[in-house]
């Protein structure tokens, strides 16, 4: 598959790395760092793709895996220099904004791993595909999203 | 309103400079700044310089045919060649990319591991060579300096006692200074895979114990 190709198949996809990115970068920099990172990563991964896994599972795991181990600097929980992206067609000022920004900034404070998690659970991935994406038993997966949403209530009740 | 509803409710993400960068971007032309890639990049120039250094041991031996220089710089050379040798099956085994098939876990241990493997065997490679690099260098320097052949200028106590203390310090200096580097590239690095592994791989066994 040429490069363009491989890029209009990213370019449809193009949400998760958005979402990705948003979620771990401590900055704009450290944004379009990654970004570029993840899409390098997938092109060369990509001939090694033989359609096992949809094309956006398979992006998923390849962002998470770079991410994770890709060097970044120290995170920063600040939800007001990311919400734009991650929610351009929000009004601003309104209730639905402020519950984006405040769920967004309650991830972002969590542990590296269980934002992943979380992510995963959020996009409709059932607790068996988190465990193999991230290679822990899908007993631990429902334990740890448990532990997760609790956090997440207590951040946003706290916020709230 | 839970976590889901609120997830659902945002729209699909935009990013304009994201989006400009996708239609700009050459993927051929793209350098990775993965730690894995910086680490062969970084152990092939040691490989390169190892062989470069080694040939001119070979050069200095033959230029200063003694015995004292040939147990020095002569094991410092043999201890090379070994690092270069094991250097080159460790970069061949380092991965260049990020695994599309592996689970989280299993890449951050790998990744882990590497890093760990290439920094412990620079240190102890080091750690060899420092003493009887310096003391080859302490000899051939003071010769050379002094204008004296080797026996006189190893004749005098205070130059024995001298290179009893340097070479010790040398060797110790370097080796901190080595780690010092390694932590200063990796160490942050290191730490946060460790942390991540961790966090997930602790709660496994406490829940494999209790089942």
């Amino acid at each position: 598959m040429s490069e363009a190709a491989f890029l209009e198949m990213v370019k449809a996809n193009q949400g998760i790395l958005y979402k990705l990115v948003g979620l771990y970068a401590a900055d704009q920099e450290e944004k379009k760092d990654l970004y570029q990172e993840i899409l390098l990563q997938a092109w060369r991964a990509w001939p090694a793709f033989r359609g096992e896994a949809k094309f956006s599972t398979w992006l998923y795991r390849i962002s998470l895996n770079t991410i994770l181990t890709q060097k970044r600097k120290p995170q920063r929980v600040d939800y007001k220099e990311s919400l734009e992206p991650f929610a351009p067609n929000v009004p601003h000022g309104s209730e639905q904004q402020m519950e984006v920004a405040r769920l967004r900034q309650a991830i972002r404070s969590l542990a590296e791993t269980d934002r992943a998690i979380i992510s995963l659970h959020l996009d409709g991935y059932e607790n068996g595909e988190i465990a193999a994406m991230i290679g822990i038993t899908t007993n631990h997966v429902g334990v740890k999203l448990h532990r997760i949403k609790q956090q997440l209530a207590d951040r946003l009740n706290q916020g709230a | 309103m839970s976590t889901e509803s609120i997830w659902k409710q945002i729209p699909e993400p935009e990013d304009a400079d994201l989006s400009k960068l996708l239609n700009q971007i050459k993927l051929n032309d793209l350098q990775s700044r993965h730690p894995l890639e910086q680490l062969r990049k970084n152990f092939l120039m040691n490989i390169i310089w190892g062989i470069v250094i080694n040939s001119g041991y070979i050069v200095l031996l033959w230029a200063y045919p003694l015995w004292q220089l040939f147990i020095t710089i002569g094991l410092v050379f043999i201890a090379g060649l070994v690092a270069i040798v094991q250097g080159i099956g460790l970069y061949r085994s380092l991965h260049r990319s990020v695994s599309s098939k592996a689970p989280l876990l299993q890449e951050m241990k790998e990744q882990y591991a590497s890093i760990s493997k290439v920094i412990k065997q620079q240190e102890l490679y080091f750690l060899i060579i420092y003493p009887f690099a310096g003391a080859g260098g302490f000899m051939l320097g003071g010769m050379i300096g002094s204008g004296k052949s080797i026996e006189v200028f190893l004749s005098k106590p205070v130059i024995w006692i001298s290179m009893l203390i340097i070479v010790p310090l040398i060797a110790t200096g370097g080796h901190y200074l080595g780690k010092w580097l390694n932590k200063i590239a990796f160490g942050k690095h290191l730490s946060q895979l460790k942390e991540n592994i961790d966090a997930l791989e602790a709660e496994q066994q406490q829940i494999n114990e209790a089942s």
